[in-house]
């Protein structure tokens, strides 16, 4: 039997993005542009991916590494402010084990011609499967991945 | 325009029940119990829940101090660990605008023939219409309700 544990953790992060609120938002709405920067280290192949953007709203991602554990985020929308605030809660799992619940708030503050984007996440973490500082570094490769991607379209 | 913000903020509670945690988790898993503690539990003029206690199960109610003014509440469950451990995502909202988003962490820990109960909610507290405290003392409130539903074994033990 597995033993139960919950570590409950927040933790936040801030980027600063040269694009416009509106084209923060639309990267994270819009099912195309998302799956462009939404998803696993490079080297993963790319994974099944669907996206419901409306309060209600169901997101799902399955990926890994070839051959390997089923990384499988389950999310569902809670709030969204058009071009000021989304907030998911979702859960993640390794191939049938459930790792963690969480809480994600996106908010976009105009800042100069661009937006500060602040990302916080308040996660139960469960049965020692997962623990923060590796959820940390998978958002900051998120958020970065998300930098380039805008970055991308400065250069189209 | 409204003004937005977002607080963020993790407080917990814990009771300890004069009951096993099969009976504790009961009291969450039987709708007619949490129809009594948690629906009901307030004396609210509207109050109606719809109950769906299984993993991805989707909870709605409504409710109404004066019959005026409604919150409402969603519900999904995301982790239900029979006995042992309930996890779910809500939002509330006022009349229709979100007030908040949470998630809300139920631990049930045995000490001896007595349960601990630990409520851990992690939530997002929307544009000034909620706050951590005032919803603390709402569960503070549904927490001691729910002991009610524990206490005629407790007399007669």
């Amino acid at each position: 039997m597995t033993p139960r544990s919950v570590t409950h953790a927040t933790f936040v992060l801030e980027r600063t993005y040269d694009a416009s609120p509106a084209r923060v938002f639309k990267a994270w709405a819009d099912p195309e542009i998302k799956a462009r920067w939404f998803r696993g280290p490079d080297e993963w192949p790319r994974g099944k991916y669907e996206l419901d953007f409306r309060i209600g709203g169901r997101e799902r991602l399955a990926g890994g590494p070839a051959g390997g554990t089923v990384h499988f985020y389950n999310a569902v929308y809670q709030d969204i402010v058009p071009n000021e605030r989304i907030i998911i809660a979702y859960d993640m799992h390794l191939d049938d084990r459930r790792i963690s619940v969480s809480l994600m708030t996106v908010e976009l503050k105009p800042d100069g011609k661009g937006t500060r984007l602040v990302f916080t996440e308040q996660g139960a973490f469960l049965d020692g499967w997962d623990e923060t500082a590796g959820r940390e570094r998978g958002s900051v490769g998120l958020l970065d991945k998300l930098g380039r991607e805008l970055e991308r379209q400065n250069q189209e | 325009m409204t003004e937005r913000s977002v607080t963020h903020a993790t407080f917990v509670i814990e009771r300890v029940y004069d009951a096993t945690a099969a009976r504790v988790f009961k009291a969450w898993s039987d709708p007619t119990a949490r129809d009594r503690w948690f629906a009901h539990g307030e004396g609210w003029a509207v109050s109606e829940y719809k109950h769906d206690f299984r993993i991805g199960g989707h909870e709605f109610g409504r409710f109404s101090q004066t019959g005026k003014t409604v919150y409402s509440n969603d519900t999904i469950y995301q982790d239900i660990v029979p006995d042992n451990r309930i996890i779910f995502a809500y939002t509330m909202a006022k009349d229709g605008v979100n007030i908040s988003a949470s998630v809300a962490t139920v631990e049930l820990k045995p000490e001896g023939k007595r349960t601990r109960l630990v409520f851990t909610e992690q939530g997002a507290f929307l544009d000034g219409l909620d706050t951590p405290a005032i919803r603390k003392g709402g569960w503070e409130d549904l927490l001691n309700g729910l002991g009610k539903e524990f206490a005629p074994l407790s007399k007669s033990a």
